[in-house]
């Protein structure tokens, strides 16, 4: 599968929820009583670190890239523009500098990782 | 005279009657598909440590890939240690390249510092087969890198490098290491833990159906991910070693297509056979009390067309059919069985003297016997042994062709197969995904299953007709309804009237001819979700259409076609009138088939492709 969009995340972020009003990620965890029957139900709204794994098949792994002394990470993922989803993650980086939240193509995003990755050999 | 002999036992249908293609899916082996890189995060993990133990050993990669990539180290393999130890593949100054590293050092390379190169670029947004050899015969190890089979450079490392790379961790494929990811498209991965020569290479590309090049022990090849699984996140390996790989973000495309994988689904033959009447001995002429009982037995192919021969007291009983005359090397051959161990030999003639084979002694079991000799010839002929005696054998699709050794079995009716027939070879070597070894018979009745997207080609030759030549295309299809037109087979293309010879279905699921004007509705529908066997004929003026061994169609047509690329499963010169469905024994004649031998070769498969 291949997102339509790239969003540099700070790497001590990682532990909040993507924006709410993004659900098609979200997925449901039952709890089971001894006769198998579902005994609860709950519906998991995924952090961006949790996103990041369970969708790693799907979008690949996020990107650790470091700016300065800052980690970033670099997830990929599908958002609507009519829904206003895009508009819920361009909103995460009002007010704030690049790569703070930056939402970027997939040229954009193989461009921000070259700057900032140095290679092995 | 020169004479040899020999005795093969090759059964021709080992499976009996169940070999329907319906049921071996090839599509999932060359489907055509390839895995698309985004270069930002998509990447194949492949293994556990150590897993391909390439040790202090030679060893060789082999890929395809369609890539535009132009930053430097975006890699395609990685398969190092953390401490470095291994081996690297990307795009580094402005073209492939890579290290090797061992205890002794790091021997990196690229076009730039190669010692000898050929021009060539990998990364042009086209599809290239890739193999890059380390050879480690020596302590100076020889690096090269091949591009569709073409040495594109090499270079030498001048300081010693003979530690082992054993410790290599996991495999990654598409990144190093889960940074530097490569924008690429690629697939069928294989690893060899030898050098591969460069006819080896050569072989690979240009015999793609071919896992392992010829030469070369299966047990080298160490992991083969084909990665045309379509859907999923495993990429299954196909050496049977069972290192899958995990699939992280990288997405299935279609497109690896003609001319690289798809050709090689159909690995063409030619096949002549200059004897008329190859299974019909009851047309033949006997001799000394010699006499045939037709359609007694059946046959290899699953047929009741075998004939039992019986013969006379006489050391000369025998049945003959004329060739003509004419001196070369020719090779006769024939399939014979018997309960009784009866012998028998071919038994020919010059014009002076006979021209005998060794004795063949016969089994219960159909086996094909073959005689190569080289002397002028005027007849054939198959006869007791020397001493003569009574008793009978069932024989089988007698051929003889001009050729040092036997070869594809044509078969003939009234009229001699002297021009070569395009045959399907089929697949003779492999495993499939499950990395269970493939029986070259199974695998030659197997069919082409397509997608939608993926088609076969036959380069042209001159076996192909061109002009206003007779000819004829034959095949089976497996009818799926679209709502566009399919193409299942076609000569010539689309550059003027009647410059096109194609075996189409059109929306309607109607059989129809196209010849750019000159088409021929058929107004027969092809049978949905069944097979069915289409001959189109063409002797210069007129065109018939058979379905199923039936005339449907009879015109006046002239086509004179150019001699290119014969296509199969969609429109030549565009990427339209694709076809869902499957293609078996396709057959390009250079002359137009007679209504008797388009039934006969209907008989002959639709016992496979029908149960009936």
């Amino acid at each position: 599968m291949r997102g339509n969009l790239y969003i540099s995340v700070p790497a001590a972020d990682k532990a909040k929820a993507i924006p709410a009003s993004i659900t098609r990620y979200d997925w449901v965890e039952n709890t089971y009583n001894e006769e198998g029957e579902v005994e609860s139900s709950n519906t998991v709204h995924p952090s961006w670190e949790a996103y990041g794994e369970k969708y790693a098949p799907q979008y690949g792994a996020p990107v650790s890239v470091t700016v300065g002394t800052k980690e970033y990470l670099v997830y990929e993922l599908t958002a609507s523009w009519k829904d206003s989803e895009v508009s819920a993650l361009v909103s995460l980086g009002n007010g704030k500098a690049e790569p703070n939240y930056t939402v970027y193509t997939a040229e954009e995003a193989r461009a921000f990782i070259a700057a900032n990755q140095e290679a092995e050999l | 005279m020169a004479v040899t002999t020999t005795q093969t036992n090759k059964p021709f249908n080992p499976r009996g009657n169940d070999q329907s293609p319906k049921g071996y899916n090839r599509a999932a082996l060359y489907s055509g598909k390839a895995l698309d890189f985004d270069g930002v995060n998509d990447q194949i993990s492949i293994g556990s440590a150590n897993f391909l133990g390439l040790g202090t050993g030679s060893f060789s990669f082999a890929w395809y890939i369609n890539s535009t990539e132009s930053a430097d180290f975006k890699c395609i393999i990685d398969y190092r240690h953390t401490s470095g130890i291994g081996i690297l593949l990307d795009h580094r100054l402005g073209g492939i390249g890579g290290a090797l590293q061992t205890a002794e050092g790091n021997f990196a390379f690229d076009i730039t510092s190669a010692t000898s190169s050929v021009s060539g670029d990998v990364f042009d947004g086209k599809w290239h087969h890739v193999v890059f050899v380390a050879d480690r015969s020596t302590s100076n190890t020889r690096v090269t890198f091949y591009i569709d089979g073409q040495l594109h450079y090499y270079d030498v490392n001048t300081n010693t490098q003979t530690s082992t790379i054993e410790d290599g961790q996991q495999m990654y494929f598409g990144s190093q290491d889960s940074t530097q990811y490569v924008d690429a498209s690629l697939s069928s991965l294989k690893v060899f833990s030898t050098a591969l020569t460069a006819a080896q290479v050569a072989d690979l590309y240009n015999n793609p159906e071919k896992v392992v090049p010829t030469g070369v022990d299966n047990t080298a090849l160490k992991l083969w991910l084909p990665m045309m699984e379509g859907a999923g996140t495993t990429a299954y390996d196909g050496s049977g070693n069972g290192n899958h790989g995990t699939i992280s973000g990288a997405t299935y495309v279609n497109g690896v297509g003609a001319p690289v994988s798809q050709t090689a689904v159909i690995d063409w033959n030619k096949g002549t056979n200059v004897i008329p009447y190859s299974e019909q001995f009851d047309q033949w002429s006997t001799f000394t009390g010699s006499s045939v009982s037709a359609n007694t037995t059946t046959a290899p192919d699953g047929q009741t067309t075998a004939d039992t021969l019986n013969f006379g007291s006489g050391s000369e009983s025998l049945v003959f059919q004329n060739y003509g005359s004419g001196s070369a090397t020719f090779t006769s051959s024939i399939w014979a069985k018997s309960s009784t161990g009866k012998k028998f030999t071919f038994r020919h003639w010059n014009g002076t003297t006979a021209i005998r084979s060794d004795e063949f002694t016969t089994t219960s079991e159909w086996q094909r016997f073959d005689f190569t000799f080289t002397d002028p010839l005027v007849n054939v002929g198959v006869s007791n042994e020397d001493n003569g005696s009574t008793g009978s054998i069932e024989i089988w699709g007698f051929q003889l062709e001009q050729a040092s050794s036997v070869g594809p079995y044509v078969r003939t009716g009234a009229t001699a197969q002297t021009s070569p027939v395009l045959l399907p070879q089929g697949l003779t070597s492999g495993r499939d995904i499950t990395g269970v070894n493939l029986f070259e018979n199974v695998r030659k009745q197997g069919a082409l299953n397509l997608d939608g997207n993926s088609w076969a080609e036959v380069h042209k030759n001159d076996s192909i007709p061109e002009g206003d030549e007779g000819r004829t295309l034959e095949c089976w299809f497996f009818g799926v309804d679209r709502t566009h037109t399919q193409s299942y087979m076609e000569t010539g293309n689309n550059s003027g009237t009647n410059k096109r010879f194609a075996i189409l279905t059109i929306p309607s699921n109607v059989i129809y001819i196209a010849g750019q004007i000159y088409d021929i509705n058929t107004g027969t529908l092809a049978d949905l979700n069944a097979w069915n066997h289409v001959v189109v004929t063409h002797d210069g003026s007129t065109a018939k259409v058979y379905k199923n061994g039936s005339l449907i169609n009879t015109s006046s047509r002239t086509y004179t076609t150019a001699l290119d690329t014969v296509s199969i499963g969609r429109n030549l010169n565009n990427a339209i009138e694709t076809s869902n469905g499957s293609i078996a024994q396709p057959r390009i004649y250079k002359r137009a088939l007679t209504a008797e031998e388009v039934q006969r070769s209907y008989d002959s498969g639709k016992n496979i492709f029908t149960n009936s």
